[in-house]
């Protein structure tokens, strides 16, 4: 069983991947990812994740005409008291200019690791090999797992 | 009751009156402010009474009584006091619900360590913490209090203390921090939307005022919106697997790297 998770931040493919119900490789992504933010519904911990998430997290279109209403549930779940979001400020911005020079990773991976350091997060849990190969001193960076039972589907 | 106990460390017969005094006015200051913080109540909901007073160390011990039946934020609020203190003291960040009032009050309190007699400084919750106070907890204030930078930006918390006393301000409790965020506001344009989100969950936007460690200290307001109530949002199983078709197709990993890499 994975460690228990005290204070996780949430990448965007974590978010994706649930709304997706998405399964690679056998591996149940989106029930997984389910799992993580029914513990933080139910109060066990608070997640975070950064403003970016709320741009990254959008719908690819295939047709020239915008469905809004899904977006917008989207962005709707994100209001949730327990889903605590980081801005992407100066200091920021400063810090992920840094990771994306010492780690080789893209800005918005490094603005991901910022946000999750600035909130003092134990975890940063994502589905992206590139971040996921980071190794900082201060945080664990993996991906999901499922923590305690899962959940019992209704 | 709740209590908590200030203990003055100093030798007998050197720590004069004026520091004592000014150190038990600072701590009534901060229990009062935090009582008004959590309460929403300006005048707060808890009176403190002496309940043991030592003089051959200066220990003053006080302890909350609740004005409400049915409403009891004495244990609260001293928890704030001694973990809020002990986190200016290790951290040197600002603790959740201290506004720059409560920091004053802090400060003042912290300032008398090393003078007029006063060695040191310990406060306790009975039972409960006890916290060791240095000089340094004074210095990280000095540290905290300036604006250092502004940008625009934006706060989210909970929207409170509404004063139309002078320039017209409410306070946001960040969401994540907790940390009191003044906001002042255009009285005519912004003044019946304030009253509408008291006690709500909302996000200002504006020239955000941060703190050297990058706290936002204030926000002079453009926009101010509600957050959604917990009942208007959708529940984590309205989502779960209802867009198969979310990436075009792509793997998750394969769509971001596509966002993120181009």
């Amino acid at each position: 069983m994975a460690e228990h998770y005290r204070k996780p931040y949430l990448d965007a493919s974590v978010f994706i991947a649930w709304i997706k119900g998405e399964v690679v490789a056998g591996a149940e992504r989106g029930k997984i990812a389910a799992h993580i933010l029914t513990l933080a519904e139910r109060g066990e911990f608070l997640i975070h994740t950064s403003a970016i998430t709320l741009a990254e997290v959008h719908k690819k279109r295939r047709k020239p005409t915008l469905e809004e209403s899904e977006d917008e549930q989207v962005l709707a779940y994100f209001e949730h008291d327990y889903v605590k979001l980081i801005d992407v400020d100066r200091r920021i911005g400063e810090q992920a200019n840094g990771f994306s020079r010492q780690y080789s990773i893209s800005p918005n991976d490094a603005i991901h690791l910022a946000c999750a350091l600035r909130a003092e997060c134990d975890v940063l849990l994502a589905w992206d090999s590139p971040l996921t190969g980071v190794t900082h001193p201060a945080i664990r960076i993996e991906e999901p797992r499922i923590i305690g039972q899962l959940a019992l589907e209704a | 009751m709740a209590n908590v106990r200030l203990k003055i460390e100093g030798e007998p017969g050197k720590i004069s009156l004026r520091v004592f005094l000014k150190g038990i006015e600072s701590e009534l200051s901060i229990l009062m402010d935090l009582d008004a913080a959590i309460s929403g109540e300006a005048k707060g909901t808890l009176d403190w009474v002496v309940t043991d007073l030592q003089i051959d160390s200066l220990v003053v011990e006080v302890g909350s009584v609740t004005r409400y039946d049915d409403r009891n934020l004495g244990p609260e609020v001293t928890k704030l006091f001694v973990s809020g203190l002990g986190q200016l003291e290790r951290e040197g960040s600002t603790p959740p619900y201290f506004s720059d009032t409560t920091m004053v009050s802090a400060r003042r309190m912290l300032r008398m360590i090393g003078r007029d007699g006063a060695t040191g400084l310990e406060i306790s919750r009975l039972p409960g913490e006890t916290v060791r106070l240095s000089a340094r907890a004074a210095t990280n204030i000095d540290h905290l209090l300036p604006s250092r930078y502004t940008s625009v930006g934006s706060v989210e918390g909970k929207l409170e203390m509404i004063s139309i006393h002078g320039p017209a301000r409410f306070v946001v409790y960040h969401a994540r921090t907790y940390k009191a965020v003044n906001c002042r506001f255009e009285r005519d344009r912004w003044l019946d939307t304030v009253k509408d989100a008291l006690g709500q969950r909302v996000n200002v936007s504006g020239v955000v005022h941060y703190n050297a460690r990058g706290e936002p200290m204030s926000v002079e307001i453009a926009d101010i919106r509600r957050l959604r109530t917990e009942e208007e949002l959708p529940k984590v199983a309205d989502l779960t697997g209802s867009d198969p078709d979310f990436t075009g197709g792509l793997e998750t990993s394969e769509y971001l790297r596509g966002l993120r890499v181009g």
